[in-house]
């Protein structure tokens, strides 16, 4: 056996995802408990030792985030659940949610209490209905058990309404406030200003969840998996040419290719069986050969040495009758679209990369491709437009990964 | 001001009654009057700020960037992930069925960027609901049924 | 010193006083660094990067418009990254927009060494000019998004909010609400969008007319210092005077009542002073 459950509920579990039971059965009520008699400072302590780092893609110390907001000056503070998946490729927060809801809910709860907000926002992509309506229940559930609720931790659903820069997080509380969703300069740091000014607390769903894991255990339970530098488990989307799309629970420092090819996880290439590259991260991730993937393991450090990371956890599959000219074009669409059009790097830059796509120009404009790729990784003002180029300029990186080559 | 858009501000102003004359308020805001009126017209921008006090061109702003807001006028959109994973798994055929299958009706047949259903790809989104592992026989069939529901 | 920091701007020393933004640093370190959506009594944008610069330990270029110098911070303006980044930003301009009238950007993409066409041939923002008033035209072809324009109509001076940014990505475009024509919209035309513009999108309708009879000549302006007569407030104007008339009103943007802002009246309102009926 490949696969962990923690994060994700135990299959034989009967109970609603969003019922009373299963908050009992997953000891989340315990979690609720134990950190309710603790003070701030000893549940920070907790998710510091624990090693958690945020499961969004940029792997950002919880402990440390906490105690930031913790510290930062301010009468009002928010806590906000990232939902607002939105990347190509990536799906884990949807399946974290619709099998167990309460999880990362708990995590919030517990978060705003150690901060001490008394206001919480779960901020979910609009194409998520049936997700929301299970994250409704869920709160309902807490709600009624005294857990949250006005008076307690009001807890806010807010519904996006397709754009994918929605999910920065700057962008996001602009969303909540009513504005545009453009991401804002930083800093000053969602810790010290974020909604309406004021420290805010916002994490990715998976980390919350780990958060409620964490506290219906302790720090080292959570460490029995994973690896000295990254404890714990990570949730990855596996999609494309695998013989079992979907999500899966593994310990950080599994081979890749294990999680591949593991008949109880991806089981393997599919269509015509030969790998050619997996995206690894997302839309913004990086392209690695079949050499890369054989020598890799799930930790950040391993990664790291092919100039990759995990990202949001998605790892896309591709065989080897795939052109990645045509990944690529659809790619660069992807953030031509979703460029909130701010600032110029990316507003003109996306759709500059995707007009030179669609012409065919990827391999042979490659220095005009470099040059804009490290201008807009350079000097775009948020993420999207930082690492909208990385998956091409990864490819110019691998040249073996071209099929005219 | 005619008869139509007065006719707009009221039906508006009881739609959003209740909902604190708030910024905060206003993506809120857009979801209802789209879940009423499913096109946002100038007359709606109008009543929304009207009703919560926000200047008429940043209503305008503020929803002209979100896509599940930027609607044919009456028609409903049914949305097909042409992305990546769902290419891959024939969403070119999904999206003929679908425009094949609107002619003639109040249907939008719009391209999605990633729904997230990437596990049960080709996917599509139709009425609020998703549709999984979706062929282009459900798809003409969930666009036949749409008005009929 | 604990009401200023130092600061290493391309290696030498600089003293400034706390709440200094990197820009101004390096203006007073003699190692200006360009700007295009800048302005000095608007809130800054960071939209168009033309002013980043690199800051020892930040992953990314800063943009020095609206970062804080902090004490210790070690700044380059002009390495390998500043060079290229300023040189793409030029370039992704002048790829979309109609620089003519652009100052400012035709200087960035000149000392940057800009390929104009290096990016060309794609989508632009070439469109019709607007012209649906009396006092000013929009001629969008040329317009950056440098947000100047909506901070002006909005919260940094005029508090109108007839414009907003709407649309996104490269759709991304300044407007009044679908696109309708200003006198439907909440426009109280005092014309402070025009005085901020920085690429003549936005232009008064007297000049408009006069460039395109090709008859403007800047060397023929002269410009004569006064005070507005409508009220009592007491806003210094400056008539731009060409062949005896006069073709546009400003205000110093230094002026401690106007910050170069002004009314409908005070902008506009200089017909009547050579008016054929005028009796004196």
């Amino acid at each position: 056996m490949n696969e962990v459950r923690r994060l994700l509920p135990d299959l034989r579990s009967a109970s609603g995802p969003a019922s009373p039971e299963r908050l009992a059965e997953r000891g989340f009520d315990q979690a609720l408990t134990k950190a309710w008699a603790m003070s701030s400072q000893a549940i920070i302590d907790e998710v510091t030792a624990s090693g958690i780092k945020g499961r969004g893609g940029a792997a950002f110390p919880t402990g440390l985030k906490w105690s930031s907001v913790n510290k930062a000056e301010g009468q009002t503070k928010y806590v906000v659940m990232n939902a607002d998946e939105s990347e190509l490729g990536t799906f884990k927060d949807r399946v974290l949610l619709e099998e167990d809801p309460l999880g990362a809910l708990v995590g919030l709860l517990i978060a705003a209490h150690a901060v001490g907000a008394r206001k919480a926002f779960c901020y979910i992509r609009g194409e998520y209905r049936e997700v929301e309506q299970m994250l409704a229940k869920a709160i309902d559930t807490l709600t009624q058990l005294g857990w949250a609720g006005p008076g307690r931790i009001d807890v806010e659903i807010r519904r996006g309404a397709g754009a994918y820069i929605a999910g920065e997080e700057t962008a996001l509380f602009n969303s909540i406030e009513g504005k545009r969703p453009e991401p804002r300069v930083k800093p000053p740091f969602p810790t010290n200003k974020g909604l309406w000014g004021s420290p805010t607390l916002i994490q990715n769903v998976e980390t919350l969840a780990n958060v409620a894991i964490l506290f219906a255990h302790d720090a080292q339970w959570f460490a029995e998996y994973g690896t000295k530098a990254t404890a714990g488990t990570k949730l990855v989307a596996l999609s494309g040419h695998i013989q079992r799309p979907g999500v899966y629970e593994v310990p950080f420092g599994m081979a890749l290719a294990d999680i591949l090819n593991a008949p109880d996880l991806g089981g393997g290439v599919a269509g015509s069986g030969r790998l050619r590259a997996v995206l690894l991260g997302g839309a913004a991730g990086t392209f690695l050969s079949p050499d890369e993937v054989a020598q890799s393991q799930l930790d950040y450090a391993s990664l790291g040495a092919f100039g990759a990371s995990i990202g949001s956890g998605a790892v896309m599959v591709f065989d080897d009758t795939v052109d990645l000219q045509w990944v690529l074009t659809k790619l660069a669409r992807f953030f031509a679209d979703e460029s909130c059009g701010q600032c110029v790097p990316c507003r003109i830059g996306t759709q500059r990369i995707w007009e030179i796509a669609e012409k065919g120009g990827l391999w042979t404009r490659t220095e005009d491709l470099r040059e804009l790729g490290q201008a807009m990784r350079d000097a775009s003002i948020c993420g999207l437009g930082q690492t909208a180029p990385l998956a091409l300029l990864s490819i110019l990186d691998r040249p073996g990964l071209r099929q005219d080559v | 001001m005619d008869t139509q858009d007065l006719a707009i501000n009221t039906e508006v102003a009881a739609l959003l009654q209740g909902m604190p004359r708030d910024r905060s308020q206003l993506l809120p805001a857009l979801w209802r009057v789209v879940d009423r009126y499913q096109e946002l017209t100038p007359g709606v921008i109008d009543a929304v700020s009207q009703s919560l006090n926000i200047p008429y061109a940043e209503v305008y702003g503020v929803a002209s960037f979100y896509t599940l807001f930027d609607n044919a006028p009456g028609k409903v959109p049914v949305h097909i992930c042409t992305d990546v994973m769902c290419a891959l798994q024939g969403a070119g055929s999904l999206q003929e069925a679908a425009e094949d299958a609107a002619l003639g009706r109040p249907v939008a047949v719009r391209e999605s960027a990633c729904l997230g259903q990437c596990d049960h790809a080709p996917a599509a989104w139709i009425g609020s609901q998703v549709m999984r592992r979706a062929t282009p026989e459900a798809v003409r069939a969930a666009v036949k049924a749409v008005g009929h529901e | 010193m604990g009401n200023s920091v130092t600061l290493q701007i391309d290696g030498q020393p600089v003293t400034v006083a706390q709440g200094t933004t990197l820009r101004a640093a390096c203006d007073e370190a003699n190692h200006a660094v360009p700007t295009l959506c800048w302005h000095e009594n608007l809130t800054p944008a960071n939209a168009c990067r033309a002013c980043v610069v690199e800051v020892k330990g930040s992953r990314t270029l800063v943009a020095s418009c609206s970062r804080v110098a902090e004490d210790g911070m070690e700044v380059q303006t002009a390495s390998e990254r500043v060079l290229n980044a300023r040189k793409v930003v030029a370039e992704l301009l002048l790829s979309t927009s109609d620089a003519s009238l652009a100052p400012d950007l035709l200087s960035l993409a000149d000392t940057s060494g800009a390929n104009p066409d290096r990016f060309g041939g794609g989508a632009t923002w070439q469109q019709p000019v607007r012209e649906d008033n009396n006092l000013y035209i929009r001629d969008l072809s040329k317009c950056i998004l440098c947000y100047r324009c909506v901070e002006a109509c909005g919260d940094d001076a005029q508090n109108t909010f007839a414009i907003a940014v709407a649309g996104r990505g490269f759709g991304a475009h300044i407007d009044a609400g679908f696109g309708r024509d200003l006198p439907e919209s909440d426009c109280v035309y005092c014309g402070n969008c025009v005085a901020v513009c920085p690429t003549g999108a936005l232009i008064g309708k007297t000049e408009w007319d006069l460039r395109s009879q090709g008859q403007w000549d800047e060397s023929k302006i002269t410009q004569t210092e006064t005070v507005c007569s409508y009220c009592g407030v007491g806003c210094e104007l400056d008539l731009h005077v060409m062949d005896n008339r006069i073709v546009k009103v400003t205000s110093p943007a230094d002026h401690p009542v106007t910050h170069g802002m002004l009314c409908v009246k005070g902008r506009y309102g200089y017909e009547f002073a050579q008016s054929e009926e005028r009796t004196d």
